[in-house]
């Protein structure tokens, strides 16, 4: 796998563009945000070990979010590729990325109570 | 698929929220309801799966008890995928992994973007800071 490193302010990428990977980080902190009115809005901190961008890998919408370094920080890119071979050749060893897929779920699914929202 | 199917009948409780999970399910043929309780305790429908739709398989990926109530809303098959099953298939099944991971990320974008709706419903609200931000906070795992 690929690394990259990015500075603090760096944009990995942005709201709204194509997505063709993810990435884990292997160092460092992120920020989420995504612009709101015209305004940005903050949304969230990711840290080490942690996974994104991982939802455009598989069904190839756009980036839901623009995330950004804030301190000098190191990712592995998870390319197409990288995971199709993956899920072909391991597929056991994507139950990491199933976790989290399903973490966000049920998080999500928190928010929507604490909204008392209607879904 | 030739595994063995599961009947339910119509008007059936498949299994309910915050119950142990311990099987998923795949329809063959029907319809099930899939719902949930509000913060009050007022159950409401979510969404409605039909054939070849998968459910229950959350619990089976983190061993949490279950995110939602199913009922069947017509007489439905299922392929049910005991815990043992589940591990060999994703051990040695790529296809099975692939459609799991299918499943779960469109249920997220559902989610999201009912979340969404429902906060552009709701402006005034100030506590309503929907948006992405909860699950991309994922909570300090390992």
């Amino acid at each position: 796998m690929n690394t990259i490193q990015f500075q603090p302010g760096e944009v990995v990428f942005e709201e709204n563009s194509q997505s063709d990977c993810a990435y884990l980080i292997e160092k460092g902190k992120f920020e989420v945000s995504r612009m709101c009115n015209g305004q940005k809005k903050f949304i969230g901190i990711l840290k080490e070990k942690e996974i994104f961008g991982e939802m455009g890998l598989i069904d190839d919408k756009p980036r839901s979010a623009t995330v950004t370094a804030i301190e000098n920080s190191k990712v592995s890119v998870i390319s197409k590729d990288c995971f199709r071979s993956l899920e072909r050749v391991n597929p056991e060893s994507l139950m990491p990325l199933l976790r989290v897929l399903s973490g966000r779920i049920r998080e999500t699914y928190k928010l929507s109570n604490h909204n008392n929202a209607s879904v | 698929m030739d595994h063995e199917l599961t009947t339910f009948y119509k008007g059936d409780y498949i299994f309910l929220e915050g119950q142990q999970s311990n099987c998923a399910y795949i329809i063959d043929s029907g319809l099930v309801g899939v719902y949930r309780e509000d913060s009050h305790g007022n159950r409401s429908l979510v969404r409605k799966l039909g054939k070849n739709e998968m459910f229950g398989e959350m619990g089976l990926i983190d061993k949490y008890p279950r995110s939602a109530t199913i009922i069947a809303l017509q007489d439905t098959k299922c392929v049910v995928i005991d815990r043992s099953r589940f591990n060999y298939l994703t051990k040695f099944n790529p296809h099975f992994v692939t459609c799991l991971i299918k499943s779960l990320t469109e249920k997220l974008r559902t989610t999201i973007t009912n979340l969404k709706k429902a906060g552009s419903q709701k402006k005034n609200n100030p506590s309503n800071r929907t948006s992405l931000s909860d699950f991309f906070l994922k909570k300090g795992e390992e």
